[in-house]
């Protein structure tokens, strides 16, 4: 019967699929897609994971888990498997699936749905759940330990070096993504603004009012949003208040930055927390929302399967389909960050080792259909209207009206007129360069949304999208701020003792103020960016990301080599020889490519090139000197991703040629055996 | 006697998925950690005096927030 069923759903999946594929010429159904998907994940699911889980892995349900034995009721607490599903989820998914996507549906919607579909399913999936296991095995250890332990005091530096740079980047690339939504739209920006009071006043009502009543302040804060949403409309229609919360950039991204270093030194129960609870809540709404829209609505993909712009010439981003989508695409097809969660709080509610196959691949492929989601919500946008969006001016000749000339030679007609009746009916000014993916995304959210749950309603549904991803964002960028503030603590306590103690404010407030510089740096250039900014952001960040699962994947062969399992170490060792090809290439291409729109350091030059030779509008010139200081140092970062990532593949390889020559390594610190007390999980 | 039956599977049929969807929501957010802590306590460390409602809060989030908690 399991077998009927599952080759009933590889020839549906196959069907599907290729149906996808094969289909040029006519719009394509986003039903289609889904069925793809949901046929992949479930093969992936039922076959490989289990087969991973039985033979590879050998998940022992008589074994007792960290949760189990080190039970003290508090982080260490055998939970419910659902319990631990959701909340592994919530902790792995985040803004990311939604904005790469985006983004990579430049090239058609083809090459980013199969990555998503594939990359996670062989890839992102398989990382999760091995690092889960590994990490449960050996009580919960984080990434930064396994790797010093199981690769040496190099691999743990460079996990520990990892994690800080990309949490920089990835706070950077965000808040930028939240400015450019906010960026001259006094209805964005006051809803956004809204959202602090609000969860503010949360934090007071969960702490005094009704002290830990976390469902009635969570329903109270989410009604305050939605009336923010409706207030925002009301204020931008206001001929004063609209003025208030009138932004350019390079002000809403001081703000940002103010904000982020204030929330992450406020204590979290204020801040924090509550918009925590706000935004989990709205995650799980919004997808099922989004999921049960599409299933109604049923749209066509109006985008092309692939565009003219996989040979690198796109105008969102430059780089061509190979390696660029694989960068773009990160969160969603395989995301390293995954690995800190995955060796985090999640081992340590692991009730049994039965459960590590739903929690960290299970959870990994609703985390990917959500991209799925996404993509479908991006290409379903009339493609020049697409574009419009997400370029800047720059690369579209500097006007709106040279902008629309270009698109429609390029074969994606869209007019002006359009362009203002669409902006005029989301309650924007203008949706010209909005670049980021919010924008674009709201748009596709909102048109899904109200062709299911009341037309006319498309200004309200916008914002409310825009307000869901700036909601997400801000705790990712408060969390993040206040983790990379106890990395650079624990690092200046290693110099200074006093430093290091995360209670003592003078070292809170400098520990925080260096974080707050990091990513304020590249939120401000990209800010000022007449590219804007995300163009070379997000590619950045891309690498980061894909070098930290490199890593992980890394530890994860390592472990296998050392524990007798070489002959299946292509299971993390296929996905890492991947990332190690993409990245790789992606890097080099970003250092060395003689396009100055591809490689950084020819950018640079050609921007004083230019500055020399008087080519410049006064305003580009202006800024001209920041954005070569800034190519170079991505430059220099994207170098450095580059040598950590293969100091600790050598370092794995080392492990393996040892293993080979016969002289092996003990792995170090898995527990040992001890049997499981739970009555039915053994036999279970 | 069919009738009873077909409502119990009906029941079941219901029950399992809600379970689970009410699990999820509450592993994703936290909002009945404190329930789930009475619950754990009760039935592992019956000797233990559970904390207070407010002090449970307080402490989780401390713990809640001192590390990697939320991804991209």
């Amino acid at each position: 019967m399991q077998k009927l069923i599952g080759i009933a759903l590889a020839v549906i999946g196959a069907f599907a699929v290729s149906g996808i594929a094969l289909n040029r010429g006519e719009p394509i159904n986003a039903l289609w897609i889904l069925t793809a998907a949901v046929c992949i994940y479930t093969i992936g699911y039922r076959f490989y994971a289990a087969w991973i889980t039985a033979k590879v892995l050998a998940t022992d349900a008589t074994r007792a888990t960290p949760a189990e034995r080190l039970d003290n009721g508090r982080d260490f607490v055998p939970t419910a498997r659902w319990v631990v599903f959701g909340h592994h989820f919530a902790a792995i998914a985040g803004p990311g699936p939604l904005i790469g996507p985006t983004l990579a549906a430049q090239f058609g919607y083809l090459p980013g749905t199969l990555w998503i579909l594939i990359g996670s399913v062989l890839g992102g999936c398989v990382q999760d759940m091995v690092i889960l296991f590994l990490s449960t095995r050996r009580n919960g250890r984080s990434l930064g330990q396994m790797a010093r332990e199981e690769l040496g005091p190099i691999g743990g530096f460079a996990a520990q070096f990892g994690t800080l740079a990309i949490m920089i980047i990835l706070i950077a690339v965000l808040s930028l993504v939240v400015v450019n939504a906010m960026k001259h739209s006094p209805w964005a920006t006051a809803t956004v603004f809204a959202t602090i009071p609000i969860a503010m006043l949360i934090g007071f009502y969960m702490r005094g009012i009704r002290p830990g009543r976390v469902l009635e302040g969570s329903a109270i804060g989410i009604a305050l949003l939605l009336l923010a949403v409706v207030g925002g409309g009301w204020i931008d229609h206001h001929p004063v208040l609209r003025t208030w919360f009138d932004h350019d950039g390079p002000a809403l991204a001081w703000f940002v930055m103010g904000y982020g270093f204030i929330a992450a030194i406020l204590p979290v129960w204020m801040l924090l927390a509550p918009r925590d609870y706000l935004s989990t809540f709205l995650k799980l709404g919004t997808v099922v929302l989004l999921a049960i829209a599409i299933l109604v609505m049923q749209p066509d993909l109006k985008m092309p399967a692939l565009t003219r712009f996989i040979d690198g010439t796109g105008p969102i981003f430059s780089g061509k389909l190979f390696p660029f989508v694989f960068i773009t695409i990160a969160c969603g097809a395989i995301s390293g960050f995954h690995s800190l969660i995955a060796s985090g709080t999640t081992p340590k509610l692991i009730r049994t080792e039965a459960d590590v196959r739903l929690v960290g691949y299970g959870s990994m492929m609703l985390e990917s259909f959500v991209a799925i989601m996404a993509m479908i919500a991006a290409t379903l946008l009339d493609p020049g209207v697409y574009f419009a969006i997400n370029s800047s001016l720059a690369a579209l000749g500097g006007t709106p009206d040279a902008a629309v000339a270009t698109l429609t030679s390029w074969g994606f007609p869209v007019t002006t007129g359009q362009m203002q009746a669409l902006a005029n009916e989301v309650g924007e000014a203008t949706l010209f360069a909005r670049t980021g993916g919010a924008p674009s995304l709201a748009v596709g959210m909102a048109s899904i949304f109200s062709s299911v749950f009341g037309a006319g309603l498309l200004a309200i549904w916008y914002h409310f999208a825009i307000m869901f991803e700036a909601v997400f964002i801000l705790t990712t960028l408060d969390a993040g701020t206040r983790v990379g503030r106890f990395m650079v603590q624990d690092a200046l306590g290693q110099l200074w003792e006093p430093l290091g103690r995360t209670s003592s404010y003078p070292s809170v407030i400098l520990a925080s103020a260096m974080v707050v510089t990091g990513w304020g740096y590249f939120l401000y250039v990209g800010v000022i960016d007449p590219y804007g900014g995300i163009n070379i952001l997000w590619p950045l960040f891309g690498i980061a990301n894909q070098m930290l699962a490199g890593i992980a994947l890394a530890i994860a062969t390592a472990i296998f080599f050392k524990t007798g399992r070489a002959r299946f170490g292509w299971i993390t060792g296929l996905p890492l020889t991947w990332l190690a090809v993409v990245t790789s290439t992606a890097a080099w291409q970003k250092l060395f490519s003689h396009d100055p729109k591809v490689g950084f350091l020819t950018g640079a030059a050609d921007l004083a090139e230019q500055l020399a030779g008087g080519a410049l509008a006064p305003d580009q010139a202006l800024v001209a000197g920041k954005l070569m200081v800034n190519l170079r140092i991505d430059a220099a970062l994207t170098a450095l991703f580059l040598i950590v990532l293969w100091i600790v593949i050598l370092d794995m390889l080392r492990i393996g040629w040892r293993v080979y020559r016969g002289k092996p390594l003990p792995s170090a610190a898995e527990a040992p055996y001890q049997r499981t007390q739970f009555a039915g999980v053994a036999n279970a | 006697m069919p009738e009873r039956k077909t409502m119990r599977a009906l029941r079941l049929m219901y029950a399992v998925p809600v379970a689970c969807l009410r699990d999820i929501v509450s592993g994703a957010t936290g909002w009945s950690a404190y329930e789930q802590y009475l619950a754990h306590l009760g039935t592992r460390h019956p000797g233990i005096a559970p904390v207070s409602r407010e002090e449970f809060f307080m402490s989780d989030l401390a713990a809640r927030w001192d590390g990697v908690r939320r991804c991209c």
